[in-house]
């Protein structure tokens, strides 16, 4: 089964851990859209719950699990916070995802990476973000 | 200080002593602002107290060679349009590089925020580059990354090319790279394997990046757009056969100069055309040989006194502004609008809710009778504007709408005389396009316009809806009074949160199930007879059957988000048979 009829079998399942263990080999953890489900799998989060957790407007969630939209950097970085990842799952879904992984002489970066070891929620760590004056992780796609 | 900035602080001292020190020694004293990149290749725009910015390159030793390769060429060329090299040092994971930071835009982010350059322009962004070539070829360092990512452009308009990290020393006799590397579309055969690299490798990149810059396209079939001395040196560059291209940069800019100056002398008399047209109310855009003419906006000077030729579009305007019908507008008030919206003849400078009461409507209380708008000229002094509500106006040329660039929303709905919406494909940034129970035909125009969410076809003789494919998601589509065939082709695949299917002649749910994520979905006065199968659309949250011919409503028993059911009375038996296990409202449509 290739990686979009899968997504697309994905969209479709109401049973999403079925569908998982089916055809757990199928993914790749080279693509970003795999690894996001290998995560999801990982933490236990339902795509709605990911989407919840990570804030993310629905469409937009959607898009990403299609295939059709490549996430920016901050939302990344809400769904590795939704999900509770530690750094090394946060820094290779950036990368899988194109973006610049976090670097912790960067002083905002190194507030993100603060907060996910202290597995902060996003609403946890917009807060943290803006009492240090941080840009916040921004609402626009 | 609270506990978690104790925390924070020292979490950040533990993570910068844990650096390399070879990296410490290079950046101690310097604030790291950004980072790109990961562990085997990281770039770092660092800042020092009294304000200088460099950029730290570090490069892990499997990606020596590129590091050397970029040292190499700034240590030798020494030439301007490239940065200065500062600092280089290496330990036993890292080599690491300082390098002048270039204050400005690179080319492609340029091209992004201002749109595609003039010829005149490009030619002379061209004739900096080649210039920079040529005495880097000089050196025999050939760049083989020329792109416009990698092409800064500084606050003053000149050019400095970045990221030297995979050029390299031309060599002669070697037959080929043993390395591909370079940005697909931008480098030429040669650099995937069809021979050695050398000068002429940075030439055919310096002819799409010319064409990327007046066209937005890398596509060698676009370069039919460009005007013909541009398009002769943009051809010859980007010959397949090295030896058919330019061979030297120094000729390239040669002819690039007779390019530069050649508009100039245009531009005497294009200056001249506009001095005569002050006044006019429209000019002309030119978007190439043989496309569309649309009029461009008006600008006059701020304190330039304005007049309409539409007294709605006045009344609207003097409304907003709280102007007195003898005051005098000027164009420097006037330009800052960003909202207009006409009901047929209520134009009191507000936005208002419609509502349709037996065959009148209302602005909010405002009876709205038929408008008088037939002619947009007056648009074109309003260069801000974002929303656009032209509501039961007799207008049929809105070719005016393609200056409005700006815009987001546009309604044109219930005036009846639009036909032709061509003008729709230049609003790049239109969120919510509204011509319902307009006389459009053709929607191709949506094309243009990428960032749509929100379309509203209501009751248009449009047969071909193929143009909807583009879209993955919206936030709202109606296409009521289609056909099952329109509403399958607009609906199939897409991610849609309110769906309208009334009047579209449905018989079957079939076609509606080809949507996704639908969370509203009115499906009035059609033909269905059964639902079953409704329970794959999940989001489902409302659904409207009425009138039509459904004799079991217990299919929507299976919908897990249901919060109301709208029908009409002749499903009283098919309600009466489920509500005692529904969880949902109900809505009778009378």
């Amino acid at each position: 089964m290739k990686t979009q009829e899968l997504v697309s079998a994905l969209l479709r399942t109401a049973d999403f851990d079925g569908l998982c263990e089916r055809h757990a080999d199928e993914f790749m953890d080279e693509n970003l859209i795999g690894y996001l489900l290998t995560l999801m799998e990982r933490h236990g989060a339902s795509k709605r719950e990911m989407m919840e957790q990570a804030d993310l407007e629905k469409g937009y969630a959607y898009q990403i699990l299609r295939g059709v939209r490549k996430p920016n950097r901050d939302k990344l970085l809400c769904i590795a916070l939704g999900l509770g990842c530690d750094l090394q799952e946060t820094q290779t879904l950036l990368k899988l995802g194109g973006r610049n992984e976090l670097y912790s002489r960067v002083r905002r970066d190194a507030a993100i990476v603060f907060c996910l070891q202290r597995h902060y929620s996003v609403q946890r760590c917009q807060t943290f973000l803006a009492s240090r004056h941080f840009d916040t992780l921004r609402d626009e796609p | 200080m609270s506990k978690e900035t104790e925390e924070f602080e020292r979490f950040c001292e533990t993570m910068a002593s844990s650096e390399p020190e070879a990296l410490r020694g290079l950046i101690d004293g310097w604030e790291v602002l950004e980072c790109r990149g990961n562990d085997e290749h990281r770039v770092l725009l660092i800042r020092n107290d009294q304000g200088e910015k460099r950029i730290l390159k570090q490069f892990s030793h499997r990606q020596n060679a590129r590091m050397r390769a970029e040292r190499e060429a700034l240590n030798e060329a020494r030439v301007d349009g490239i940065p200065k090299l500062f600092d280089y040092a290496e330990d036993d994971r890292f080599v690491y590089l300082v390098r002048e930071y270039v204050e400005g835009v690179n080319l492609e982010e340029w091209i992004g925020e201002h749109g595609p350059m003039s010829v005149n322009e490009a030619a002379r962004i061209g004739e900096q580059l080649a210039a920079v070539l040529a005495q880097l070829h000089m050196r025999q360092i050939i760049h083989r990354d020329v792109k416009p990512q990698n092409v800064i452009m500084t606050p003053e308009h000149r050019v400095v090319l970045i990221d030297f990290d995979i050029s390299r020393k031309y060599t002669q006799g070697e037959e080929y790279d043993t390395e591909y590397l370079g940005t697909r579309n931008i480098a030429p055969p040669e650099q995937f394997g069809y021979g050695q690299t050398d000068a002429r490798t940075d030439l055919y990149s310096l002819g799409v990046l010319l064409l990327y810059l007046v066209t937005g396209s890398y596509e060698l079939r676009e370069m039919g757009k460009l005007p013909r001395p541009l398009r002769r040196v943009v051809r010859r560059c980007t010959h397949f056969a090295p030896e058919r291209r330019y061979q030297t940069a120094a000729q390239v800019r040669h002819r690039l100069r007779a390019v530069e100056n050649r508009p100039k002398r245009l531009a005497f008399f294009g200056a001249l055309a506009a001095l005569c047209a002050v006044g006019v109310a429209a000019g002309v855009l030119w978007l190439g040989a043989g496309a569309r003419t649309y009029p461009s906006l008006t600008v006059l000077p701020a304190e330039a006194v304005v007049t309409f030729r539409e007294p709605t579009v006045e009344a609207y305007v003097r409304a907003k502004l709280g102007k007195g019908a003898d005051e005098p507008l000027r164009y420097g008030e006037i330009s800052d609008i960003s909202e207009i919206y006409l009901y047929g003849t209520v134009a009191d400078g507000q936005s208002h809710s419609l509502k349709y009461i037996g065959n009148k409507v209302y602005a909010d209380d405002q009876l709205i009778h038929n408008g008088t708008v037939d002619d947009l000229t007056d648009l074109l002094m309003f260069p801000k504007l974002r929303v656009l509500r032209l509501f039961r106006q007799p207008v049929s040329d809105v070719d005016a709408l393609a200056a409005l660039t700006r815009l987001e929303e546009l309604s044109l709905d219930e005036s009846p005389n639009v036909t032709d919406i061509s003008a729709v494909s230049q609003l790049e940034w239109l969120r919510t396009l509204d011509i319902s129970d307009t006389s459009v035909g053709d929607i191709s125009a949506l094309a243009g316009c990428p960032r749509l969410r929100q379309i509203d076809l209501e009751r248009i003789p449009c047969e071909n809806y193929s143009v909807l494919s583009r879209y993955h998601y919206l936030e709202l589509l109606n296409v009521n009074a289609a056909s099952p065939e329109a509403v399958m082709a607009a609906v199939s695949g897409k991610m849609i949160d309110y769906l309208w299917l009334d009047h579209s002649g449905l018989t079957d749910i079939g076609p509606f199930l080809r949507a996704e994520g639908v969370e509203q979905l009115h499906a009035k006065n059609n033909e269905i007879r059964s639902l079953e199968g409704i329970d794959a659309l999940t989001m489902l949250e409302y659904v409207d059957v009425a009138y039509n011919p459904v004799e079991d409503l217990s299919p929507v028993l299976s919908l897990p988000r249901l919060k109301a059911l709208r029908i009409d009375r002749s499903m009283t038996a098919a309600w009466d048979a489920i509500k005692d296990r529904a969880t949902f409202r109900i809505e009778w449509q009378e």
